[in-house]
């Protein structure tokens, strides 16, 4: 028995391995079928929506493939910094440009080519050239009218930290879009009195996962104001429709740190074997083409950055928007921002 | 009016008539054994009495009150009946004084609780044991006592000893009679065991294809089987065509003499233990020849064969001391009445050679 | 699994000691499983016990405390009553269509609770927060009471209800001082997986809107500034897990269930109805309308929306359903097969050297594998091989392997099963009766095997492909499975082009589970570590 027993499990155990040898192999076979043009590889904090419809348009013009790989912009700054050089990202396209501007401090960014950056307006991009702005979203207030008179709304983000608001203002500290509005007060402000105001906030807000759950709260009248990006109340009022989308949204005082205008940019890896190709994504990426069926599709809600490309009509105009003169080298990395918000006990 | 007293009962599960119009009336302080193979409906009649199942038609009565009827169900707890389930059904999340003090109420039933184990032969101090702690045995007689504890007017046992082994069996049926003769009730044992309904019963029951076939003391039942098949239901059992003229039969054992006159052609039926073995031609023997020998320790069942190759196989109970030496040529004597009975179709053995 | 239990108590062969190599591959499986245990305490002890202890003296530790403590308790208490009722009703009651209740009382086990997360926010954003979370664990996770309480029931003593009754019980006092006692051990283990379970959840939640430990943990990991968080709650989560699964092993271990005896059992009498099933009928429909017919009928009405229609118009182009369906098959193939060959050794050991000293803790360490969430198994191998192994790192085979960990104990329980009933006397039978090893093999031990390494490997299958948190965070670039389309689609609200990818996963998943319970029995679909 034992002579026929124990042949079996090692049999069983060459199986195994077999097995797992040919797994791996079937994987280093993919990854090396790269052919004539090269498959290349984005690291995208972008909704997935937006960015399936460039790299789609993108493969038609070109032939070249891009492959996904899909995460919160600081989770895919971070994994970038801890793969290291051997990275499989070619580029990588966020929402916010501090997780630019970090790996651009990091020197993870290749430069971009000056054709491309030409293309928007020179602040919109990153001060060394070594990432461009694509499209641009601002922060707001959206506000429930049932809740609260127009009359009532804070004229400055600094407000929200007044005892007065307890109760009626929505955040979503998690959310990577709320370090920015951080940074942007810790550069207007200074350190001491952003961490005062985060605490204030603490006492006052009502938490929420993220920016499409306090807009929600705030539309079905949970509470009465929350800060959000504004596309996505402009998302929820084409999901809901104008008749079921009671809430609005406000601006702050013009040039307040509360109407920061955050910028969503590209960039290449300076360890990217194609850089060529990388290169050539980013040109599409802010080429009227691109920009135009971004403005025109009711899936994103961002102003283009191509200053020939009017925005989606849903949007307030570009030009009333007012925002506090702050460029992304003085935003920072969210690093601060982050320390700040967790010591005010919010994430 | 009996201590249970049951007429017509008939009970149906979908198109299977499970027992069809059973009269059956039981005394006050005697023991019914109700003797069945599986099949026969006997747990059901069981399970009616106790009110577990309606019946379809009859009534049943208990010490002369109205428990069942096609329009009334008494529910089985306002029944005062006591239950003995196979295998004893102990709760197993109590101790074995609260499975005996189940019935009984609140209060504190220490005393009650002693004197019972006392009566199944377990000591005081089993109350406080879990069941999982007990053997098959102790388990039945402490069932035996939770059923007794609210002094029931009738007991109710389905097949209380099949699951112990054979060792073990006669002393807690020992136990259990003793115990149900100690308080007095009247009892139903449900059974398959023809010794265990002969030695238990006051009377036995026998229950065929949901009819009752005979109710008669153990005695009748053995030695006056109503026909062939219950002959041989109830024990081992020589059946042997016969021609019948008034009080005597002939056969091929002789000419026997016959429990009730009967005339023409016959069935005897001849018990083995009836069947003497003699040296070889001993007068007024018949002379056969001895087969194959079935021995038991305290008696043996000897196989016999006739010189006439037409008669099927006889057996012979014989004391083991008496047992012949060899196989071989000997006498049969066949000692007292035996029973008669029409019916002439019966199965045949096939004779070894 | 309780034809698994009967198994296992047979008396098996005492042989001499195992081989060293059948004990070290035996070991693989509690290796993994204890791998990304060892990596997040290391994650942890790496920040510093002082920065652990801040982390974890937060306000919002203290809010997702709350979050998971109440959700718990009043799914586990819904759950019990759910299931107990359902339990009782289609086992013990003349209830009218008791068969196809039975089905249906299990179905939502076929339906992954982040889908069923997806229909009910779909419907409205109302059902997000703890409301919504409480429908979806209760109406997913009823099973897990429902099938061990069906179970305990149908081995309870018929005999021990006909005793209390003749001593003098009502039928109710009869359910609550005999039934009740029994069943609740089978009762308390049913919420106890139910607690797991709520714990372990990060899709459903996540959808939802509804902090718990799963998804700040992969809050933290998103955020990406603090490791130490991640590993910080990571360490929390797993104590509440593992003392669930403790508990729950404890309470099965402590059982003697109810039939004391063995004889021929009969089949209790159903308890007559009456005017009840004038409530009974109707609850049971609204339990089936809510737990099946909401997620099915959600997905079926998204489907008939033209994707511009609905809220975003990603439109889910066949070929992309396609790819999705394929990947999601060959995840599940693959790791079906990794699994049972890495877990084969490991229940050859337990199956034939029930007594060697190493044999129990190895099962032990791999039956831990379901008290450790998805999602810190996933955070582990990514930290296990970022920067260092990128071989195996975004690699298929490293997803693999992380299904491999999550699911072991199903493979452990199916093979354990096949190899018993492959008993070695039989072999020995065979051989014995002239029969070499090769025609042992193919006459004996493989047709009498095979059932079990099916059910396992079907079980593993079902697994993969309705899993969420491990294929998110560890498939490689490029593959989407139907799992990774529906949480992409449902996150941006894209309700309508979710839609087909999550009636191929139903229809997966129900098509497998049936097949399953059709071959094996319902009792099948569930899996505990009774084994």
């Amino acid at each position: 028995m034992r002579s026929f027993r124990l042949p079996r499990s090692s049999r069983l155990t060459l199986t195994a391995l077999a097995t797992a040898g040919l797994l791996t192999a079937s994987v280093a076979q993919a990854q090396a079928q790269t052919g004539a043009k090269p498959t290349l590889i984005l690291y995208s904090a972008q909704h997935a929506q937006v960015v399936t419809m460039l790299t789609k348009a993108f493969e038609a013009k070109t032939g070249i493939a891009v492959k996904v790989h899909s995460g919160e912009g600081p989770e895919i700054a971070n994994q970038i910094l801890r793969e290291g050089k051997s990275s499989p990202a070619d580029m990588v396209f966020v929402e916010n440009s501090p997780e630019l501007t970090l790996l651009d401090q990091n020197h993870f960014l290749a430069p971009v080519n000056k054709a491309t950056l030409t293309v928007v307006p020179r602040a919109d991009s990153a001060a060394d050239g070594d990432w461009v702005g694509v499209l641009e979203r601002q922060n707001v207030l959206a506000w429930n009218p049932k809740l609260i008179a127009e009359s009532a709304l804070p004229r400055h983000l600094a407000d929200l930290a007044d005892p007065a608001w307890k109760g009626k203002i929505a955040i979503a500290p998690g959310d990577a879009d709320f370090l920015p509005l951080v940074g942007a007060m810790i550069h207007a402000e200074g350190k001491a009195k952003t961490l005062a105001w985060l605490d204030g906030l603490k006492k006052n807000a009502k938490i929420y996962q993220d920016d499409e759950a306090v807009v929600a709260a705030v539309n079905r009248g949970s509470v009465a104001t929350g800060i959000i990006n504004n596309y996505y109340w402009a998302r929820l009022r084409t999901e809901m429709g104008p008749d079921r989308t009671p809430s609005r949204i406000a601006h702050f005082a013009p040039g307040d740190v509360g109407n920061l205008i955050n910028v969503s940019g590209a960039g290449v890896l300076e360890t990217s074997h194609h850089q060529k190709e990388a290169q050539q994504f980013l040109a599409f990426l802010v080429s009227t083409d691109a920009q135009t069926m971004l403005a025109k599709s009711s899936v994103d809600y961002e102003y283009p950055l191509h200053p020939g490309v009017a925005p989606n009509p849903l949007l307030a105009p570009r030009d009333t928007l007012h925002p506090p003169a702050i460029t992304p080298a003085e935003l920072g990395n969210d690093r601060e921002a982050a320390k700040l918000v967790q010591q005010a006990g919010l994430i | 009016m009996g201590a249970l007293d049951i007429a017509g009962v008939s009970k149906r599960f979908g198109a299977d008539t499970v027992l069809d119009s059973v009269d059956l009336s039981v005394r006050s302080g005697d023991i019914l054994a109700i003797l069945g193979a599986s099949g026969s409906g006997k747990t059901t009649l069981l399970r009616l009495i106790a009110g577990f199942e309606r019946v379809d038609a009859g009534t049943v009565a208990i010490g002369g009150g109205m428990v069942a009827s096609p329009t009334l169900h008494v529910p089985p707890e306002r029944r005062r009946i006591g239950y003995l389930a196979q295998e004893g059904a102990l709760f197993p999340h109590m101790s074995v004084g609260r499975n005996i003090a189940f019935g009984l109420g609140h209060g504190r039933h220490e005393a009650r609780i002693a004197e019972l184990l006392g009566m199944v032969g377990l000591p005081e101090d089993f109350a406080t044991r879990s069941p999982h702690q007990l053997s098959g045995g102790e388990q039945q007689r402490v069932a035996l006592a939770r059923a007794l504890a609210a002094s029931p007017r009738l007991i109710l046992l389905d097949e209380p000893f099949s699951a112990l082994d054979a060792a073990l069996r006669q002393d807690v049926r020992q136990t259990v009679t003793d115990a149900i003769r100690a308080t007095g009730a009247t009892a139903i044992l449900v059974t398959h065991d023809q010794a265990e309904a002969l030695s238990m019963g006051d009377r036995v029951a026998v229950l065929r294809d949901g009819r009752i076939v005979q109710n008669t003391d153990p005695v009748s039942l053995y030695h006056r089987p109503r026909d062939a098949a219950l002959a041989q239901f109830v024990g081992e059992a020589v059946l042997l065509p016969a021609t019948a003229q008034d009080g005597q039969a002939t056969c091929a054992l002789g000419t026997l003499a016959l429990v009730e006159p009967m005339q023409g052609a016959v069935t005897v039926m001849i018990r083995p233990e009836q069947i003497r073995l003699v040296p070889e031609a001993t007068e007024g023997s018949i002379p056969a020849r001895i087969g194959v020998t079935h021995y038991f320790g305290h008696d043996a069942l000897v196989e016999l064969h006739l010189a006439d190759a037409g008669v099927p196989l006889l057996l012979s109970r014989t004391y083991s001391h008496a047992l012949p030496q060899a196989a071989g040529p000997i006498g049969l004597v066949v000692e007292g009445a035996v029973i008669a009975f029409s019916d002439t179709a019966f199965p045949v053995p096939a004779a070894a050679d | 699994m309780s034809s698994f239990r009967v198994l296992s108590s047979l008396p098996r062969p005492s042989l001499p000691r195992p081989s060293h190599g059948l004990v070290l591959i035996g070991a693989v499986p509690a290796a993994l499983v204890l791998l990304p245990i060892g990596i997040t305490l290391a994650d942890a002890a790496e920040a510093g016990a002082r920065q652990v202890i801040a982390l974890l003296w937060r306000p919002l530790v203290g809010t997702l405390l709350f979050n998971t403590a109440s959700l718990t308790v009043a799914a586990a208490f819904c759950c019990m009553a759910l299931g107990t009722a359902a339990a009782v009703l289609i086992e013990r009651t003349d209830l009218p269509g008791r068969s196809a209740w039975a089905v249906l009382a299990v179905a939502p086990l076929a339906v992954p609770a982040f889908v069923a997360s997806y229909a009910w926010v779909s419907i409205s954003p109302e059902f997000e927060g703890f409301g919504g979370a409480l429908i979806v664990t209760v109406f997913a996770y009823t099973p897990l009471v429902y099938l061990p309480v069906a179970a305990a029931l149908r081995g309870l003593d018929p005999a021990l209800e006909d005793s209390a009754r003749a001593l003098g019980d009502t039928p109710w006092r009869c359910f609550y001082r005999v039934i009740l006692p029994q069943l609740r051990p089978a009762i308390l283990g049913g919420a106890l997986l139910v607690a797991l379970n709520i714990l372990i959840e990060f899709g459903a939640f996540a959808m939802m809107r509804f902090r718990t430990f799963t998804t700040e943990i992969y809050a933290a990991y998103r955020s990406g500034f603090n490791g130490a968080e991640a590993a910080a709650l990571a360490i929390v989560l797993l104590i509440f897990c593992l003392a669930c699964l403790a508990a729950e092993t404890a309470l099965r271990r402590n059982v003697h269930y109810a039939r004391i005896g063995k004889g021929t059992r009969r089949r209790a009498t159903p308890w007559r109805l009456g005017r009840w099933r004038l409530v009974a009928v109707p609850g049971f429909a609204l339990f089936a309308l809510v737990s099946l017919g909401v997620p099915v009928f959600t997905v079926l009405f998204w489907l008939t929306q033209h994707g511009a229609a609905a809220i975003t118009p990603d439109e889910a182009s066949p070929r992309a359903l396609l790819d999705a369906t394929l990947s999601t098959i060959e995840l599940g193939l693959g790791a079906a097969l990794l699994t049972l060959v890495l877990a084969l050794p490991l229940a050859i050991l337990s199956t034939r050297w029930p007594r060697f000293a190493l044999t129990l803790p190895l099962e032990r360490g791999a039956w831990l594998a379901q008290g450790v969430p998805g999602i810190v198994i996933a955070l582990a191998l990514i930290t296990a091989t970022i920067g260092t192994i990128p071989a195996l790192y975004q690699s298929t085979f490293l997803l693999l392997i992380a299904y491999a960990i999550l699911f072991m104990p199903y493979a452990l329980v199916g093979i354990r099963s096949a190899l018993l009933q492959a008993d070695r006397r039989l072999e020995e039978a065979a051989r014995s009766l002239g029969s070499n090893w090769l025609a042992v093999l193919w006459r004996v031990t493989v047709p009498l095997a095979a059932p079990g390494f099916g059910a396992a490997a079907s079980l593993v299958f079902i697994a993969v492909s309705t899993e969420l948190t491990a294929t998110l965070l560890l498939a490689p670039i490029g593959t989407e499975t139907l799992a990774i389309r529906i949480w992409g689609d449902t996150s941006t609200l894209a309700f309508a082009a979710a839609a087909p990818y999550a009636a191929v996963l139903i229809a997966l998943s129900m098509a497998a589970s049936w097949l399953l319970a059709r071959r094996f029995g319902v009792s099948a679909l569930h899996t505990d570590p009774g084994g």
